[in-house]
């Protein structure tokens, strides 16, 4: 575990028609690289894998800007749940850490 | 050779042993070490999250959206003790959408910045994105900037009642006419007229007039077999009656020969109004003693004393008095009450300008073994309270008249083959221009016409909705035009509010509060309360949901409705075994 940069989330859900999940987070200084997302206790993304994209952009790597910002995260796997469903998003960081946040899922 | 082997084998020990205390040391040291700073990273992170938790705290931001402009209009105050940095805004839309508005700028301590941010549409919610000194960072909500929150904080302000409410209560506010129709009282001292045909003078009349016995004793003077009549007349003051005028008549009279001769008979007679004759009361030779009440046709009365004998007579009478007592009604009060109630009875509270008044008047359900909100109801409409419950098969709707309260509670109708339910609430709406109740169960509803005894059909609430929560919480409200009842949208399983509109159930409103305690209407809004105490103010044309900014001085765990709006005031009654009560004014 590393001090790094604080994650929080401002904003998130699951969008069942687009399989996706979509986040939107505060990341403090020093920039934070994703290892794992896991959606209820299963890994949902791996750094490494295809269809993550950072404001926008395609970035496998999970790393995140370097200076705080308002960051949009989204994440193309598809997942069986049904609309209004309350998931559990816990993402894993390379320094060791853990942000676990709530989302729902929305058709 | 030996001892040197032994001495050999004894250094190679003691170097073997030094060895493993230093390397325990070392692996002790580090483990230490490292302990430690894992002990300090985990101290720094809380320290950084901490400070995270702190930022969310210090800063307030509230948001409006200018629709002719398509600007939304965001103020940001910053009382940390660091400057923040904020990185962004997110701006929610009514579908659940989202857009992002990314910023960079910083705010000193203390700064109050406004910021105008081009938006196309007048979001649902508002987030922030804020970074502070270092790695911390974090995300709160900006409030909505109402009218309200423009004027300022507000509190609510407490009072007790007279009584101790506990569980499930609900409230409602009219205007009522509490009359007592039983009242009696004697109008006055009756007596007056004349004595006509009697040889009695003014001077006499004058004593018979007094209540208290009277002794008078004259000679009437009878030529052979004559009758002589006494007549006393009077007349009552009756427009204050209802129900006829009882009068009282207490006569105590006697005759007697003055020198021989024969007493026929001795008759005291009442004057029949409606006849024109005079009605005999009582016959007797020597002596009349009448008390009792009689009925007087018209507010007058004419009693007459009747002797007929062959000589003269001694007419001797001790007490001639006529009382009126009248039927009237006694009004105990007149004007808007908050009605209080649980599951024995319901207790009007006067409301003046606003502010709750004393206890007026209560009445008992006067029937035992329903709860309120589970299987039993009430509701006021006009001038008549209504309580409906549930038998187990049917829901029995009856109804008490305010404007005669000493009558009883009397049968209205009854919704047959609603069977057992789980939450009842009634509430009252007008239907082409008629008065009905809405009595709800969980699953099933009807209508009834407070006009008619007919039996109102049972239907079943469409699909999708259940009135109430599976724990019993409800509230309502009705402007006479539509009721709102909160429940379950069992479709999406979120806690809504659904309109009924006298047809059918027309539409509903998606909530924040899963056990909803207080639901009132008034000034275009629907207040409605959760057990957390926060209040939400719904515009009923939008269905916009917003948090009023209130400090709740208490906390409404209890299941009921229990708030009213009140002219400009939200009032709401606490049931947790508190006689209290709480007054919100809205400005």
């Amino acid at each position: 575990m590393v001090n790094e940069a604080v994650v929080d989330l401002v904003y998130g859900y699951y969008n069942v028609s687009e399989g996706a999940i979509h986040l939107v987070l505060s990341v403090g200084n020093g920039g934070v690289t994703i290892d794992t997302v896991y959606i209820n206790e299963s890994i949902y993304w791996r750094r490494g894998d295809p269809g993550l994209t950072v404001n926008g952009v395609q970035r496998s790597d999970g790393s995140l800007p370097s200076s705080a910002a308002l960051v949009e995260l989204v994440i193309s796997r598809w997942i069986s749940v049904a609309p209004g469903s309350e998931l559990s998003v816990k993402i894993a960081t390379q320094a060791g850490n853990i942000y676990v946040f709530k989302v729902v899922a929305r058709g | 050779m030996r001892r040197a082997k032994l001495g050999v084998s004894g250094v190679l020990a003691m170097v073997l042993i030094s060895l493993m205390i230093i390397i325990f040391l070392i692996s002790y040291a580090y483990v230490t070490e490292q302990s430690r700073r894992i002990q300090a990273l985990m101290e720094e992170r809380y320290k950084t999250l901490s400070e995270s938790r702190e930022i969310a705290r210090s800063v307030s931001s509230n948001w409006m959206y200018d629709e002719a402009a398509r600007m939304l209009v965001l103020e940001v105050t910053n009382w940390h003790r660091e400057p923040l940095v904020i990185t962004g805004v997110v701006t929610v839309d009514n579908a659940g959408g989202y857009n992002v508005i990314r910023l960079n700028t910083t705010i000193t301590p203390g700064e109050n910045r406004t910021f105008q941010l081009t938006l196309s549409y007048s979001p649902k919610a508002v987030f922030l994105s804020l970074a502070g000194k270092g790695p911390v960072s974090t995300a709160m909500a900006s409030q909505k900037k109402t009218e309200e929150a423009l004027a300022g904080i507000k509190m609510w302000s407490g009072g007790l009642l007279d009584k101790i409410y506990s569980g499930y209560v609900k409230t409602q506010y009219g205007y009522i006419t509490i009359v007592n129709s039983s009242q009696t009282r004697i109008i006055g001292d009756l007596l007056r007229g004349d004595l006509a045909g009697t040889n009695l003078g003014d001077s006499d009349l004058q004593k018979i007039r007094e209540r208290d016995n009277v002794n008078i004793t004259k000679v009437i003077n009878i030529t052979g077999r004559t009758t002589i009549n006494m007549t006393v007349e009077g007349t009552l003051n009756t427009t204050a009656c209802v129900g006829g005028v009882e009068a009282y008549l207490d006569v105590s009279a006697s005759v007697s020969l003055v020198r021989g001769g024969s007493i026929f008979s001795f008759q005291l007679y009442l004057y029949n109004y409606t006849t024109g004759s005079f009605d005999l009361i009582v016959s007797n030779t020597t002596s009349i003693n009448y008390t009792e009440r009689i009925q007087l046709s018209n507010g007058s009365y004419i009693i007459r004393l009747s002797v007929e004998a062959n000589q003269d007579v001694n007419l001797t009478v001790d007490v001639a008095n006529v009382y009126a007592y009248c039927r009237f009604n006694r009004t105990i009060y007149e004007g808007y009450a908050l009605l209080i109630g649980d599951s024995q009875e319901a207790a009007f509270y006067g409301v003046a300008n606003g502010s709750l008044g004393a206890r007026l008047y209560s009445v008992a359900f006067n029937v035992t073994g329903y709860s309120l909100g589970a299987n039993s109801s009430f509701s006021l409409l006009g001038n008549y309270l209504f309580h409906a419950y549930s038998d187990g098969s049917d829901v029995v709707v009856r109804l008490f008249d305010l404007g005669n309260v000493t009558g009883d509670w009397a049968y209205l109708a009854r919704c047959a083959g609603f069977g057992p339910t789980d939450v009842l609430v009634i509430e009252p709406l007008m239907k082409d221009g008629k008065p009905y109740l809405l009595v709800a169960g969980s699953q099933r509803y009807c209508l009834a016409d407070t006009s008619n005894t007919t039996a109102p059909s049972v239907d079943s609430t469409p699909t999708g909705i259940m009135i109430g929560t599976y724990d019993g919480f409800v509230a309502g409200v009705s402007d006479y035009l539509r009721v709102y009842l909160t429940g379950i949208n069992i479709s999406s399983n979120k806690p809504s509010i659904f309109v009924f509109d006298g047809q059918g159930f027309s539409e509903s409103v998606e909530i924040p509060v899963a056990r909803p305690v207080g639901l009132a209407i008034g000034g275009g809004a629907l207040w409605l309360m959760g057990d957390s105490g926060t209040l939400y103010k719904i515009n009923t044309a939008t269905k916009q949901v917003s948090i009023y900014e209130v400090v709740p001085s208490f906390i409404p765990r209890e299941k009921g409705d229990k708030l009213e709006r009140i002219d400009n005031k939200l009032i709401f009654i606490r049931g947790d075994s508190t006689s209290e009560y709480w007054v919100l004014e809205l400005g």
